[in-house]
């Protein structure tokens, strides 16, 4: 099997913007149509949103976490739940169904474990994207929160196209990592007219070059990616797998500090990864 | 030409390489290099707007006498020659700042090749320390090779961690090998000039 190719015919049919999307997907677009509407109701978004129960439940899931509910008060209502979250935040969630139905549902045992460890790296990359936003890079941290949900877009979609290419997951997806995944990434995005300043964004993650230290919305996402205690089962297949070396790394705070920022992060960012997950 | 603002691939391709065993200072043209278990450090000077890169590794000099002092001084050499070359330029030490990268382990061969890239990361950052030369930010160690760009006009360094497979460690490797040979050689009677003053 030639990689490159089956990559090249990936990309083109992303491009062509043949992306079918489930009912769980239907119901989160047209709640990013509505939070688009400068009027939009928290009502109308309630009503919306109970109509599908996986997004209802990562909604309630999230609202309840540490990260938006340190002090401990659950929710059991929608309404209330969109109102802790605010609608940054709901884009991002409504975000996260899209971009996870994106690898299908139907597919064999090998792809849905594939599908199931890329989404539980993506919530990691997520929640940590939050953290170094406000701890480190002083990023928007739910602009942030958006982008570390939306950066493995290309991946669920590859992981969706491998039923068409049996085997594709037997070979050496180098390719994958060289420029396959921006082309179709950015392929997605554009036909989901997704902002360009979180297209930029995320075209940094996918060419890779980390500015040192890290600054800007891509680079506080590109290194929670590196950062990040779940890995992308896609490294092992691209060659980029850490295959369990230690690594050293020192930004605009030293290693120990960066440390110190990730363990009292720990809790808020588990519990959020945890609220993803499902 | 304006470097500053461009993207990392645009810098990469107007980049100058500096190859294993080299340096060089620039107050204009990007600095690119790739790297191995070999380490590569920049030094900036922020009021002078110069900066410069090196690329180096610590020779395995075995079990000869005095391999770990020559050992550590191929090293002091690539950094002090990296250093006079910007104080040249009229950089103060007092103003510099580092960025360092690399040491990565990018052929698997044992517990041997996994230290020679922490030995040279070690070297850098015991060196930095030892001169009072701040390290302001690194990626040491790791599976990957990197690619390094560098901007000597504002300091701004960029790292990609990249994939290694077996024709870039091949690359990689020879160049990296036949470096660490020449550090190895003896030296010639030319040489071994003394200058007196």
């Amino acid at each position: 099997m030639n990689v490159q190719t089956v990559l090249d015919d990936i990309a083109a049919q992303a491009a062509a913007g043949e992306l079918v999307f489930s009912t769980h997907a239907a119901v989160a677009l047209r709640v990013q149509k509505l939070l688009d509407d400068a009027d939009c109701a928290i009502e109308s978004l309630g009503t919306l949103i109970s109509a599908d129960p996986l997004l209802a439940a990562r909604t309630l899931a999230v609202a309840n976490s540490t990260a938006y509910n340190p002090g401990g008060r659950p929710i059991t209502e929608l309404k209330a739940a969109i109102a802790r979250l605010g609608f940054s935040t709901l884009r991002s969630l409504t975000a996260s169904i899209i971009v996870r139905q994106l690898a299908g549902d139907s597919f064999q045992t090998e792809q849905a474990a594939l599908a199931a460890r890329l989404w539980e790296h993506t919530a990691h990359v997520a929640a940590l994207s939050r953290v170094i936003a406000r701890r480190i890079t002083r990023q928007n941290p739910e602009a942030a929160f958006l982008a570390g949900i939306l950066h493995e877009i290309g991946g669920f979609y590859l992981i969706g196209q491998a039923a068409r290419h049996p085997g594709l997951f037997n070979n050496d997806l180098e390719p994958w990592h060289e420029d396959g995944e921006a082309r179709v990434g950015g392929a997605i995005l554009r036909v989901l007219d997704v902002p360009e300043s979180l297209a930029d964004a995320l075209e940094t993650v996918w060419t890779g070059f980390l500015s040192m230290p890290p600054r800007s919305l891509g680079d506080t996402v590109l290194l929670a990616d590196e950062l990040a205690p779940v890995e992308s089962p896609l490294d092992a297949l691209t060659g980029m797998s850490r295959r369990g070396m230690s690594t050293e790394i020192e930004l605009l705070v030293d290693e120990q500090t960066l440390s110190a920022i990730l363990a009292e992060s720990a809790a808020e960012v588990a519990s959020l990864a945890n609220a993803l997950k499902h | 030409m304006e470097y500053a603002g461009l993207p990392p691939r645009e810098l990469e391709r107007l980049a100058r390489n500096v190859q294993p065993g080299a340096w060089a200072v620039d107050t204009r043209q990007p600095l690119a290099t790739l790297l191995g278990s070999c380490v590569a450090v920049c030094l900036y000077d922020p009021l002078l707007k110069i900066g410069g890169m090196n690329h180096f590794m610590l020779p395995d000099m075995g079990r000869s006498r005095n391999g770990d002092v020559d050992s550590l001084l191929s090293g002091d050499f690539a950094m002090e020659a990296l250093l006079n070359a910007l104080l040249g330029k009229g950089a103060k030490k007092v103003r510099l700042q580092a960025k360092a990268f690399g040491g990565g382990t990018i052929i698997d061969a044992g517990e041997g090749s996994l230290s020679i890239g922490l030995r040279n990361a070690g070297f850098a950052k015991e060196w930095l320390q030892r001169e009072g030369i701040p390290l302001v930010s690194s990626d040491f160690l790791g599976p990957w090779s990197r690619k390094i760009i560098f901007l000597p006009t504002n300091g701004e360094a960029f790292c990609k961690r990249m994939v290694t497979n077996m024709a870039t460690a091949e690359v990689i490797a020879r160049e990296e090998r036949a470096y660490a040979e020449t550090l190895r050689r003896t030296p010639q009677a030319s040489d071994k000039k003394i200058e007196l003053f």
